[in-house]
């Protein structure tokens, strides 16, 4: 018995030592690795990302340890809210209502948000939205505009952008509406779709940060202007979207 | 979208709420936000329709497969001779069944049933999806409850049952299964009460379910605190109503035990 | 003897569990209106030849007939036969969910299909002649044992039995209680119905029995009146018994 509580007591202490001996101080970022090729895990199971790499470049600009943690989309504005995490870099574009909450960072990137349709698929421009089942990724600014446009009944809400192309796959949904860049992946990666030419929405990427700490934030924006300005940024973006 | 901002709103709200302190403007503030702006008191109601509905389905076809399963096994457990073969196959299945039940997230299998096996079209499709795949996991359950209630009847009264000449079939159903009802109640009502608050993983078939309306709405009002204090609140609502007419039941059929 | 009268017929009956051979090749005649007595020490498998009667142990082999139809096959619907004989068990097993009423009409009414009224009325007629009609609307957890085993003594009778088999029916009751059991079971011989009773209540075999049956280490070690059982026992097993009981 006193074997066992000397294990645990070692386990615990071993722990402890883990989260809080190292040297640096962290900075906490939040991600949803789902969503390729910003932010997704590896086949070594780490995260790995444009996000995840500017974040890095960020940090070390900064002198931090870089700590990420992978969350559900939905719950990364009011993470950044309460704290949890110091900040938010997954493809997050910057809205109005967002903007009520928390604060932007500068652009680091431009997204795009596009229909995945069906080769073959009656929808061919947008007007033929009207009155189709439209998959997102649940709390994205996809998922927020069409559900503002077309209703709730016609929008199925997917906790992953890939669970809402196999549900497309499926013939569950019409179509999906997502982010540029992961839907030229997923149009790769599964045979027989196609994405419309004609573009849902044009917006702007940034990182979240709670509205009391501007310190952070002027901090990440002057960090951020000096990668811009070494070329670092289009370097990370270029490595993972190649041009085209 | 209008966008609501709390400058603007509480500039044009009536002069009382004016003299509230800040926090508590805030906090109506958010209050409104969540329930009566836009009317999105209807996320809530929408959401509790597929709660429920996924709730009740679920629970009968759970309790319809758990007995069955319960009946089938506790036949082969407690057969005199070596039981015929229909009989060890069914029990052979069930074990099956309640292996991979059992051994398989709750969240895998509506992944697995929601986007391989199922994969429904329509709406109506996907809450009979989260019926079916709640219903088959909570039926692995309900069997193993069940069973443990129908081994609690001592043998002496199936015996007497048989005895009179009722077959088997009737023995159960008049003698055993009522009285082993009364003592599983307890744990037939926390795997109901289990089973409402797990019908909040439905969401991952992209059915709106009560969570994820509140959700929604955390999302359209980037407020976590209300949303989500309501939703804990309704669940702690609806499983309080549970416990309460439970207990009445119980007190019901404890007449005969005086 | 005729056999005619015979209506129940045992043929070397064997039961075993797992390697422990319980019974080890019985063969007995029970006529029409005979109350046999079964006396043996624990663990003799009295019990068991007695609940291998309707089978609520199956026999490992041998052959039992109720009047002309063997019942240990298995082609035979044992349900029905079941009903020709009422059990009435040690531990009274009456059902706890059910008024005493509703514990007696059940059967009749699912299985002989009497209409409700009917069963009540013969449920109710029943539970005079044991002095407990007043008790009809009762749960069994309001009755003391003795008037429980009462009720499961009617309960069983309510189908119209043509045997009674009793499971050593006064073990489990408090002494006092054990008379009014008795009582019942005598006037239920007297009645003229044919009875298997397995007891250790010697003054009931002595009083009420027609032959008194000794089953030791699985056979029947000694058949007779119960003056010859009681005042000349012949196996020395028997001798022995009785030695140590009277």
């Amino acid at each position: 018995m006193k074997r066992i509580i000397a294990a645990i007591l070692a386990t615990l202490m071993l722990v402890a030592c883990f989260a809080g001996c190292s040297g640096k101080k962290t900075l906490v970022m939040g991600t949803n690795a789902e969503f390729p090729p910003y932010e997704f895990v590896d086949d070594s199971g780490k995260i790995v990302g444009i996000d995840a790499e500017i974040a890095q470049a960020v940090a070390e600009k900064m002198g931090y340890e870089l700590e990420i943690r992978d969350m559900k989309f939905d719950s990364l504005i009011t993470a950044v809210q309460s704290g949890n995490i110091d900040f938010a870099l997954a493809g997050m574009t910057v809205t109005d209502e967002r903007l009520l909450s928390v604060n932007f960072s500068n652009t680091y990137a431009t997204g795009v948000q596009v229909v995945i349709v069906k080769e073959g698929s009656d929808i061919v421009n947008l007007d033929a939205l009207e009155g189709k089942m439209i998959g997102v990724q649940s709390g994205t600014t996809g998922d927020i505009y069409c559900t503002d446009d077309y209703g709730q009944d016609h929008v199925k809400q997917y906790d992953s952008g890939a669970l809402a192309v196999a549900a497309l796959v499926n013939g569950q949904v019409d179509c999906v509406i997502i982010d540029n860049e992961p839907a030229k992946n997923f149009v790769k990666a599964n045979a027989g779709l196609k994405i419309l030419d004609t573009e849902y929405a044009v917006e702007d990427y940034a990182a979240a940060i709670a509205k009391d700490n501007t310190e952070l934030l002027d901090a990440f924006n002057k960090a951020l202007a000096e990668l811009k300005a070494e070329g670092k940024l289009d370097e990370i973006i270029k490595k993972y979207i190649p041009a085209e | 979208m209008t966008i609501l901002n709390f400058t603007d709103w509480i500039a044009n709200a009536p002069a009382w709420l004016q003299a509230l302190p800040d926090w508590l403007q805030n906090f109506v503030f958010q209050l409104y936000q969540t329930f009566i702006y836009q009317n999105r008191w209807k996320f809530f109601t929408d959401g509790l329709k597929i709660t429920f509905i996924v709730t009740i389905g679920a629970l009968i076809l759970g309790v319809i497969i758990g007995l069955l399963i319960a009946i089938v096994r506790t036949a082969h457990d407690s057969s005199v001779k070596k039981p015929f073969f229909l009989l060890r196959f069914l029990n052979w299945f069930c074990n099956l069944y309640l292996t991979v039940i059992r051994g398989t997230p709750m969240m895998v299998q509506l992944l697995i049933m929601g986007f391989v096996i199922m994969a429904p079209k329509t709406e109506a499709g996907t809450i009979a999806c989260g019926i079916i795949t709640l219903g088959i996991n909570s039926g692995a359950y309900v069997a193993e409850i069940v069973r443990s209630g129908l081994m609690s009847i001592s043998v002496g009264q199936s015996e007497a049952g048989r005895s009179l000449g009722l077959s088997y079939a009737q023995t159960m159903w008049h003698i055993v299964i009522p009285q082993a009802f009364k003592n599983i109640l307890p744990a037939l009502g926390n795997e109901m009460i289990t089973l409402l608050k797990d019908t909040s993983l439905v969401s991952v078939i992209a059915l709106r379910d009560v969570t994820k309306q509140a959700q929604n709405i955390a999302n359209k009002t980037y407020q976590a605190f209300v949303p989500y204090i309501s939703l804990a609140l309704i669940y702690l609502v609806l499983v309080i109503v549970m416990t309460k007419l439970l207990s009445i039941l119980e007190r019901r059929l404890r007449k005969s035990d005086h | 003897m005729t056999t005619d009268n015979v209506i129940i017929k045992v043929r070397d009956l064997k039961k075993s569990f797992g390697k422990i051979e319980v019974l080890n090749g019985i063969d007995i005649d029970i006529k029409k209106g005979e109350v046999v007595v079964v006396i043996g020490p624990s663990g003799s498998g009295k019990s068991t030849f007695l609940r291998c009667l309707n089978r609520l142990e199956e026999p490992t082999d041998g052959k039992i007939f109720l009047e002309e139809t063997e019942i240990t096959d298995p082609k035979i619907d044992i349900n029905l036969h079941r009903q020709r004989m009422g059990m009435v068990f040690q531990q009274f097993n009456l059902f706890p969910h059910k008024t005493i009423l509703k514990n007696m009409t059940l059967a009749p009414i699912k299985l002989l299909k009497t209409p409700k009224a009917e069963a009540e009325a013969k449920a109710v007629e029943l539970l005079e002649r044991v002095g407990l009609a007043d008790r009809a609307l009762s749960y069994p957890s309001q009755l003391s044992g003795g008037q429980k085993q009462r009720v499961a003594i009617v309960r069983a009778l309510a189908m119209n039995p043509e045997v009674m088999l009793f499971d050593e029916p006064t073990s489990a009751l408090d002494p006092e209680m054990v008379g009014e059991v008795l009582e019942v079971m005598k006037e239920l011989a007297q009645s003229g119905m044919t009875m298997v009773v397995v007891t250790h209540e010697m003054g009931f075999a002595r009083e009420v029995a027609d032959r008194v049956i000794f089953i030791d280490e699985g056979k029947i070690q000694e058949d007779s009146s119960p003056e010859e059982f009681f005042g000349n026992p012949k196996s020395p097993r028997l001798k022995d018994f009785l030695s140590k009981v009277l």
